[in-house]
């Protein structure tokens, strides 16, 4: 049995091999890819051919940033989801969050002319107005505690957001906007260029960065009621604080990249069997492996077919695939 | 420190949910000494748990005051009063497979900055914690693997970590074995004898007889009795508090209290 001193310094070293191994995938996606061939880029043909090299600088490397800030976000943001409201169960998909989003880019591709820049805004917003909504209603309902109310409330606000969507989708020219919606549905990163990556950085980079620092204050808010009111000085602006960071960077990289599933639900799982559950490494570790696994995923995703695979359904794929063989091992303490 | 010799004083507290729903607590007032073990004792929804939450801040009372240490609540800051008052909630939940250790260091809270993680210190305060109700060797496990008594003393630790001079306790011993009834009620009086200031609620007037040295005895949001246990403890009291009939036996110089 590790002690205490033993299980940060062991969570430690498995940050900073995670650490390293992020920067190998990150150094290594720049050489996978289709042009000028198929997978791997070598570095000659890199030193020689101007477009590789334009290939590599003005879509590999942004495209790249984005797939490991998405992954790092939705992860991360899914942590913050779980510890709050105090199960494992739930990611942006509960109180709105991706729904809403959903249903905002999908209205303004019907209604709304469909410019991206009209898509992210529209997108970020409903996000918002998902997460309200879902505290809002959940003063409202008068069954359980705080939690359960907001988990209550956040299915209610999710369900109406995709009968919207379907609505829109309904209503969704099927020549020209039904693709638009259906792709963006699906999730993936094949348009990310420098000025997405430079409009997503100014909101992900202080959310996460509030996220990271406030990781050990996470514990406590995961706590009931009661304990977390009798711990942290106010433990119900501080749980916003948290909500809304997890909420804006959520946004801003779904706008770019869409809806991009199981992410957000499966790695906290992987990463507390790694580092344990105290959000101190959880956080971070969670930060760390979500990057790597939406940047794995993304490299296959543009490097396998000649066509695109949707991220989405990649990484829902893997993600169900690895949720199943989690909850089948024999070693899970089954609990009430 | 605190001339008026008490740790926690209620004067007319009233308090109802909402602004027009019924009376949960009328008129109460209690004087509760420092360094002293009281408990509450009442039937099921008397108002007990109520009452350590609006100890704990956590309710406003509609009338009334509360006095803390000598000081009106008020005069704390939230940080102050989670300095001076501790929680051992009934019984808690916690969905993630946190160790013994990282539990009993939250205690920490009050005395970290907002964005502080814990120190060295910090470390060892939590383990003296565990250390002080003999808990030393669970550290490391992890909290799902404890039994219900094991687990109960651990969120004592983790209170007890908080350095308060006040303890609330919320039925510390209602889902508890008879040998855990024991070991937790030990571990409260020995508490109790170290300095601390301890209001515990219960249900059960002998896990209350065995511990406390004062009794209040709640019914229908209003204080029937209040006074050194040897005293409160009459037929007549808690068969008012109860509403059956009760006899009360002595065996050494604890009562021994027997349904009838």
């Amino acid at each position: 049995m590790p002690t205490y001193e033993e299980r940060v310094r062991s969570s430690r070293m498995v940050l900073a091999w995670g650490a390293i191994l992020l920067l190998i995938f990150l150094s290594g996606s720049l050489f996978l890819g289709r042009f000028p061939g198929p997978y791997i880029t070598p570095l000659s043909v890199l030193r020689d051919n101007e477009m590789a090299q334009g290939v590599l600088v003005h879509l590999r490397l942004p495209r790249i940033l984005t797939a490991f800030l998405l992954g790092m976000t939705l992860s991360a943001s899914g942590t913050v989801f779980q510890m709050i409201f105090r199960n494992p169960l739930v990611d942006a998909g509960i109180l709105g969050v991706a729904p809403g989003a959903a249903f905002g880019a999908s209205l303004a591709i019907v209604l709304l002319g469909g410019r991206t820049a009209t898509v992210q805004g529209c997108a970020a917003i409903f996000a918002f107005v998902g997460l309200a909504g879902s505290a809002l209603l959940a003063r409202r309902i008068r069954l359980g505690d705080w939690v359960l109310r907001l988990v209550l409330a956040g299915i209610a606000v999710s369900a109406l957001y995709t009968s919207g969507a379907g609505v829109l989708k309904y209503l969704a020219d099927p020549l020209r906007q039904l693709p638009d919606i259906t792709f963006w549905l699906l999730g993936g990163l094949w348009g990310i260029t420098w000025p997405d990556v430079v409009q997503i950085l100014p909101v992900v980079v202080p959310c996460l960065t509030i996220l990271y620092l406030m990781r050990w204050r996470l514990n406590l808010l995961a706590m009931e009621d009661e304990t977390a009111f009798s711990l942290a000085s106010s433990p119900g602006r501080e749980r916003l604080v948290m909500l809304l960071a997890a909420v804006a960077a959520t946004a801003a990289v779904v706008s770019k990249a869409g809806q991009i599933g199981w992410v957000g639900l499966i790695v906290p799982h992987i990463t507390r069997r790694i580092v344990g559950s105290d959000a101190q490494q959880a956080l971070p570790g969670a930060m760390l492996f979500g990057g790597c696994f939406v940047l794995l995923c993304d490299d296959v995703a543009r490097t396998v077919l000649t066509g695109e695979i949707p991220l989405g359904i990649l990484t829902s794929m893997v993600g169900a695939a690895l949720f199943l063989i989690l909850l089948m091992r024999k070693d899970l303490k089954v609990r009430r | 420190m605190n001339p008026s010799g008490h740790a926690i004083l209620l004067k007319g507290i009233s308090f109802g949910y909402g602004a027009a729903g019924p009376v949960v607590l009328e008129n109460i007032s209690m004087d509760i000494p420092p360094r002293s073990v009281t408990a509450i004792l009442g039937p099921n929804g008397s108002g007990k748990t109520t009452l350590l939450r609006l100890l704990l801040g956590l309710l406003v009372p509609r009338k009334g005051d509360i006095l803390l240490v000598g000081k009106p609540k008020d005069h704390y800051s939230p940080r102050e009063m989670k300095q001076l008052i501790g929680l051992v909630p009934q019984e808690e939940s916690i969905p993630f497979d946190l160790s013994v250790i990282e539990y009993v260091l939250l205690g920490r809270a009050p005395h970290l900055r907002l964005l502080a993680l814990p120190k060295e210190e910090d470390l060892r305060i939590a383990l003296e914690s565990l250390e002080s109700i003999g808990l030393a060797g669970l550290q490391d496990r992890l909290l799902p693997s404890l039994s219900g008594g094991e687990r109960q003393l651990v969120t004592i630790a983790r209170a007890l970590a908080q350095e308060t001079t006040i303890l609330l306790m919320d039925e510390p011993t209602s889902h508890l074995d008879l040998a855990n009834r024991r070991r937790v009620l030990q571990v409260m009086r020995a508490l109790g004898d170290m300095g601390k200031t301890i209001l515990f609620t219960t249900h059960d007037p002998n896990a209350a007889a065995a511990v406390a040295d004062h009794a209040i005895m709640l019914r229908g949001g209003r204080v029937l009795a209040a006074a050194p246990v040897g005293e409160a403890f009459t037929s007549k009291n808690l068969s008012d508090t109860y509403g059956v009939g009760v006899e009360v036996i002595q065996i050494g110089n604890r009562p021994i209290v027997l349904p009838l």
